[in-house]
């Protein structure tokens, strides 16, 4: 307001002044004193210096009616009273900034110390000025400090016009009010605060993360703020491209999947009229067939099978991955006992042994973990087919949290050099020729797993044996 | 010199009466001309507070004699709304007020000694001194 236009204040200033000042010397006392005293204060309060009130008075003086002699004399020395008691108020602002510039250790030192507080003030701001943050100092009435070079370079200011000065005398408008006015409830509410904020620059719209706190003498006084600001407009730019990429990704993962469910869907009618009318051909014609013909056609009907049996575990792997998860306790001992059965009725001749821990409940969704153990079992059981006795185990470790759950065979194992393939989709370590197999088990393992936010992990050894480890939640920190 | 001077204060005249008999009170006890301006100004910024905040009350002026040395005082007095939060009164006022170390804290920093005390509701007392070198 009132640095708005100093011109009008200062011919306004020269009027009063040179009025009252020709009222004091004639004589009318204390009531043109006031008047000096209220001239000096609005001075003050306008940001007019002292050297304008110096010229002011010596214009006011010239325009007095000439004395001389004892008139002169005396008329000089109302007029120094005068000049006195308008700069009276000055002398109020400089105790308030020498009060200020004393609480922030940037003067009142003296002699010896003067040129190690130099020397320290000047490595301050050496570090100040080197940081990519904006950082400044305001006094208690809002007035600059202190402004490192990175405040000059993104407002495009000189120090030396900043100094002394509110937001108002230097920034835009709308960035001096939003400034001024934040810095302000901070050293009211005496707390510091971290905010972000906003600031068209010449590039344009830049985001910083401000932390402004206010500086608090011995007495509780606040006598100034600091605040250190962060240009974090990349750091934003880069977590919404992030975050847009994040979520495409997901719109494309969740489109493919839509995509591949309907494909492997509508293969499987054609694929059923290939086995049903080789079956048939077999059946009804295959006695016009030489045996190398009838061969062949039963080949086109174990592929046509053994695609049928992909596109099965293909579904159901597309099917673990969508839907809710509906956690809750589930007794995997007991689905172990139930699976383990189901298995050995399935080959009543093979002499497996299932070792399976008692009362082990965990925390999930219960057909998940039901497919999980299925799977677990059943590749156990499948590459312990060849053992004359064979070993399947079921147990869980419950610390360190979150509790590991395992699966433990004696059967053909695996080379651990290919441990990472063990668990995408349609790897195999083993020939068909000598397990069955379509290579989407452990892939739907490692999903329900995943989607549980736990972990699997498996080890082995060829011809001794494979141990499967799973988690179902993430690692608390 | 032990009497007191009362001076009531409701209007900018006033303040004016108070400052003639700040300035004449400093005079006689020996303060600097220098000195007597300070004065006359921590007068008028005690004054005003008076005006501004509770419309009326009184300044009380008083000669100081305290281990051979001469002084002023000034009371500030008025039964207005009190002070809620000295701490913030005396704080230098932020540049909606845009006059930098005045008011209360000023005249605080141009006396010797300074005491605020206010209850609110009740009203404001302020008492400077001021010593003369």
């Amino acid at each position: 307001m009132s640095q708005a236009n100093p011109a009008a204040p200062r011919a306004l200033l020269e009027r009063d002044y040179a009025s009252a000042l020709a009222d004091f010397v004639s004589g009318t006392g204390e009531e043109a004193l006031n008047r000096a005293y209220l001239i000096g204060r609005r001075a003050a309060s306008a940001g007019i210096g002292l050297l304008d009130m110096a010229t002011l008075h010596h214009q006011a003086l010239a325009e007095l009616p000439p004395a001389r002699g004892p008139d002169g004399a005396r008329r000089m020395a109302l007029a120094g009273q005068f000049l006195v008691e308008s700069l009276s108020p000055f002398e109020m602002t400089l105790r308030a900034h020498q009060d200020s510039a004393r609480l922030l250790g940037l003067g009142g030192a003296s002699g010896a110390q003067d040129s190690q507080i130099d020397r320290a003030r000047e490595q301050l701001h050496t570090i100040l000025d080197a940081t990519t943050a904006v950082i400044y100092l305001k006094d208690s009435d809002g007035r600059y400090l202190f402004v490192n070079s990175q405040f000059q370079a993104v407002f495009g200011v000189r120090r030396q016009d900043v100094i002394g000065r509110v937001d108002h005398d230097v920034l835009p408008r709308e960035a001096a009010d939003m400034m001024s006015a934040i810095d302000r409830a901070v050293m009211e509410g005496r707390t510091p605060r971290e905010l972000e904020e906003s600031i068209t620059e010449a590039d344009g719209e830049h985001t910083w993360l401000s932390l402004k706190f206010p500086l608090i003498d011995d007495l509780g006084t606040p006598y100034g703020l600091c605040c250190v600001a962060t240009d974090i407009t990349q750091r934003k730019e880069q977590d919404e491209a992030l975050r847009r990429a994040i979520e495409a990704a997901v719109v494309a993962n969740r489109e493919l999947e839509a995509f591949s469910y309907s494909v492997a869907h509508d293969l499987r009618a054609p694929l059923r009229s290939i086995d049903g009318f080789s079956q048939v051909l077999l059946e009804e014609l295959g006695d016009r067939l030489d045996p190398q013909g009838q061969k062949y056609l039963g080949y086109v009907r174990e592929s046509a099978q053994h695609m049928g049996q992909l596109i099965d575990d293909l579904l159901g792997l597309a099917r673990v991955s969508r839907g809710d998860l509906h956690r809750g306790p589930v007794d995997l001992s007991a689905t172990c006992r139930c699976i383990a059965e189901r298995l050995q009725a399935s080959e009543p001749a093979r002499l497996v042994e299932f070792t399976i821990e008692d009362g082990v409940v965990a925390d999930g969704d219960e057909r998940l973990l039901r497919a999980v153990l299925e799977n677990l079992l059943g590749n156990a059981w499948k590459f312990t087919g060849k053992r004359p006795l064979a070993r399947i185990e079921f147990g869980a470790r419950p610390e360190p949290r979150p509790a590991t759950y395992f699966v433990r065979d004696t059967g053909a194992g695996f080379d651990m050099a290919y441990v990472d393939k063990l668990f995408g989709t349609f790897q195999r370590l083993h020939r068909t020729s000598e397990f069955e197999g379509t290579g989407i088990g452990l892939a739907t393992v490692h999903r329900i797993v995943s989607r549980h936010g736990g972990r699997v992990w498996a080890e082995g050894e060829v011809d001794r044996g494979a141990t499967f480890y799973f988690t179902l939640e993430e690692v608390s920190r | 010199m032990s009497d007191e001077l009362h001076v009531p204060i409701e209007s900018e005249s006033d303040i004016v009466t108070a400052r003639q008999h700040g300035r004449q009170l400093a005079s006689l006890r020996g303060f600097s001309g220098a000195d007597q301006a300070l004065i006359a100004t921590a007068i008028s910024e005690v004054a005003r507070n008076i005006v501004e905040h509770a419309r009326r009350g009184e300044i009380i002026l008083r000669s100081l004699e305290h281990d051979g040395r001469r002084g002023v005082q000034v009371v500030a007095r008025d039964d207005g709304p009190g002070i809620a939060d000295v701490g913030l009164a005396m704080r230098d006022g932020w540049p909606a007020v845009r006059s930098p170390g005045m008011g209360l804290p000023g005249a605080r920093r141009l006396m010797d000694e300074f005491d605020l005390e206010s209850t609110p509701g009740k009203g404001t007392m302020v008492t400077m001194k001021k010593w003369v070198r």
